[in-house]
């Protein structure tokens, strides 16, 4: 199935995200370059499409080569912005560098593509920032909530230590405590 | 009572939705009224339940230590374009 059909018949629009990511990371690969999923669509992956995200954000080392495959994709450059009109997706390359250990990316199997994500804890470690920083109530909850679902698979030494070099270790406690005194929530 | 028909909704929907992506409109903004207290507890548990359940479903697979597999149910949703 062409990647036109199967965005045809995508589910969701989380699902036509990453099926177009899946198919730049698949092009970038020859040449060992690996876009890498942060921000939003990344709760997204892990939140299984609960939390919504209208673009894509993609931190790629080799900026200026992802953009010419971008372009050759049918992506338009709109200021900091690159919009596909037929595909109705916007993608961003916000950053070259990860914020986080890029040995702890996941690659996530969709419908045959791969794609790859930032790790879960440098995730909860972005939305914790937006929490303290910008004062985000909302990222401040969808920390807490990755905390909740994903407590037992957490590495609690590595997000203590990113915590602390950002400064937000306080504000981790604080949640973490909640969430072990919480026990489990019932499922409905 | 205006009476509009859904086909047309939907495609002025997507004109302003086209409009908006081109902007960069809907990137992310900050809520500036907070959630009650009760509210922002309930969207966490729903969500937690949520991502159970996709989780118990298959739909969200852990399959090694930094593989993930992600399935989406054709059945419960119509295309999107």
């Amino acid at each position: 199935m062409s990647l036109e059909e199967r965005l045809r018949a995508a589910s969701s629009e989380l699902e036509k995200k990453l099926l177009i990511v899946g198919e730049l990371t698949r092009r970038l690969s020859a040449e060992g370059i690996q876009p890498i999923i942060v921000g939003g669509t990344a709760v997204e992956i892990y939140s299984s499409g609960d939390y919504q995200s209208h673009d894509v954000d993609l931190v790629v080392p080799q900026r200026e080569r992802a953009v010419r495959e971008l372009q050759v994709m049918g992506f338009e450059p709109m200021g900091r912005l690159f919009y596909h009109p037929h595909w109705e997706v916007v993608l961003e390359i916000p950053d070259v560098a990860l914020a986080g250990d890029s040995g702890r990316v996941n690659t996530i199997e969709i419908d045959g593509y791969q794609v790859h994500c930032i790790g879960l804890e440098d995730l909860i470690i972005d939305r914790l920032n937006a929490a303290v920083h910008w004062g985000s109530r909302e990222d401040r909850r969808w920390a807490e909530t990755l905390l909740r679902a994903y407590r037992g698979e957490l590495d609690m030494t590595y997000l203590r230590q990113r915590a602390q070099q950002e400064e937000v270790l306080t504000a981790l406690e604080e949640l973490w405590q909640v969430v072990q005194s919480d026990g489990d929530l019932p499922l409905g | 009572m205006a009476t509009y028909r859904w086909d047309e909704l939907k495609a002025r929907h997507r004109q302003v939705r086209q409009m908006l992506l081109r902007s960069g409109s809907l990137k992310r903004l900050p809520r500036t009224r907070p959630r009650d207290p009760d509210e922002e507890a309930l969207l966490i548990q729903i969500a937690v339940q949520r991502i159970r359940r996709a989780r118990a479903d298959g739909r969200l697979t852990r399959c090694g230590d930094r593989r993930w597999r992600l399935r989406f149910d054709k059945s419960l949703h119509q295309g999107v374009q």
